[in-house]
């Protein structure tokens, strides 16, 4: 159900007299993991209001004017995000002109980023067609306002201020974490990176984030449940795979890319002794000819090639150290040895070293 | 030029593919010492990533602004993707617009007029008191 209709069917609201005092939240705010003030003079929106957040798991409270939103947030905020009317009054009950335009959400909205510059806040306005004809002042221009009436946009907006949020609060490895992961997906995607590299790839998994469809199938919202970073690492693996399989669509090897060396380091073309008609047979040699470079690296490390071969036959953590009569330590030392050196390896263009 | 239609995953594709769900599992003192390459600053390298995907959302944060100064209104969970990028339409209106993942830029019809079916007649909420 709209806003909107809200609006028109409830009668011209009169200056609060029957405004509800605050109601007490639901739930402990502390217990919740989700934190919502919504500061809205109109007794039905703010239910209207409440109710969606509560619907998206936050807990709620709730304020009728700018003075006691203030004060609520300096009691109780942060919060995860601060919905603002932006025809709130400054103060509840008769003292207020019933004539005279009560516009306090954005002085209230400033006046909380005043305290926490990073809180995520939504100024809703309900009344006007556009953005551009709210009046407000230069320093609230980056203030989200919701002039559209739908619970759909709203959640728009909590999803942008909940990813913005995660962002932030990303440590040093958790970023590092997802450079390395999204480097070694661009060098296992190769040519069908088609230049892209794992700034594109971690950009591209963010798109689909916020601007992704909610079927699974066309986009990647985020579960909550999941950490960010997790979710984030599904997305650019999900790319990856799209990118990999857009590319096989039209894919082509240069002759030269297939070159072999005898030991006398003389050049040989691979599918001279390959009937053209046998497919199989030249993806064979794609392959072998991949895997040899893949191995070449690690010659003189033996537990490195030892993982490796586990890896490329499909083994486990666990089944590659059985086979191998690797311990935890060996293993996850040739990994590591692995990791420094493969990603840095290129021949095709794909990793521009940023 | 040889053709391949190679369906199945890579060598190569496979071993990156176990390196980087193990780079998922890694504490966080390893990322930290694997990622210290000589010179590197760690919190410098960080900082970077966390502004790939911060300027990541202001670009599109830009677009979604634009279309609303325009009096278009999207559904901003419903845009439709394909190779070039994401796709979605006014919903009043009907213009489209979309964003070209190779650019970054935003295009189409509602970029360049405004909303010609937005609700004309709201009445801001003041002026019935």
């Amino acid at each position: 159900m709209g806003l909107l209709s809200f609006i028109h069917n409830t009668p011209p609201s009169q200056p609060d007299q029957n405004l509800e005092s605050p109601a007490p939240p639901t739930r402990s705010i502390n217990a919740s993991p989700k934190s919502a003030l919504v500061v809205e003079n109109d007794g039905c929106l703010s239910k209207f209001l409440s109710r969606c957040l509560k619907d998206e798991g936050y807990a709620i409270r709730t304020a009728s004017s700018a003075d006691e939103g203030l004060r609520l947030y300096r009691d109780f905020g942060p919060f995860n995000v601060v919905l603002i009317n932006y025809c709130v009054p400054q103060c509840s009950g008769y003292g207020i002109d019933p004539l005279a335009p009560q516009t306090k959400g954005i002085e209230l909205a400033l006046a909380i980023r005043e305290i926490d510059s990073s809180q995520g806040i939504i100024v809703t306005a309900f009344a006007f067609r556009t953005v551009a004809e709210v009046p407000r002042p230069p320093e609230a221009m980056h203030i989200p306002i919701l002039v559209d009436c739908s619970v759909l946009q709203l959640r728009g907006s909590l999803e942008k201020i909940e990813v913005d949020r995660a962002i932030k609060a990303l440590t040093s490895a958790d970023l590092l974490r997802l450079r390395q992961f999204a480097k070694l997906l661009v060098r296992g995607v190769g040519r069908a990176a088609r230049g892209r590299d794992w700034e594109d790839l971690l950009e591209e998994a963010l798109y689909r984030t916020l601007i992704g469809a909610s079927d699974t199938q066309n986009g990647r919202h985020w579960n909550r449940k999941v950490p960010f970073v997790q979710h984030l690492a599904g997305a650019t693996k999900s790319i990856a795979s799209v990118w990999k399989r857009q590319f096989r669509e039209n894919e082509t090897y240069l002759v030269s890319e297939l070159a072999v060396y005898d030991s006398e380091g003389q050049e040989q073309s691979p599918i001279d002794n390959v009937s053209s008609s046998c497919v199989p047979a030249d993806r064979r040699l794609v392959e072998k000819s991949e895997e040899e470079r893949v191995f070449a690296l690690f010659g003189d490390d033996a537990s490195a090639s030892q993982v490796l071969r586990g890896i490329v036959d499909g083994l486990k953590k666990n089944d590659i150290k059985l086979a191998y009569g690797l311990d935890e330590k060996k293993y996850l030392a040739a990994m590591r040895r692995i990791r420094g050196k493969l990603p840095g390896r290129k021949r095709g263009g794909n990793d521009n070293g940023r | 030029m040889i053709m391949a239609d190679d369906s199945r995953e890579g060598i190569l594709e496979k071993v990156v593919g176990h390196l980087a769900d193990s780079v998922l599992a890694l504490p966080d003192e390893s990322i930290l010492a694997e990622a210290g390459e000589p010179g590197a600053d760690l919190y410098e390298d960080a900082e970077h990533v966390r502004l790939v995907l911060s300027e990541a959302s202001l670009l599109l944060e830009g677009v979604t602004r634009r279309l609303s100064n325009m009096g278009h209104t999207i559904n901003s969970n419903y845009w439709r993707r394909d190779h070039a990028g994401f796709h979605t339409k006014c919903l009043n209106c009907g213009s489209s617009v979309s964003f070209i993942m190779a650019t970054r830029e935003a295009q189409g019809g509602a970029l360049n007029a405004q909303c010609s079916a937005s609700n004309g007649h709201r009445i801001p909420r003041w002026a019935s008191l």
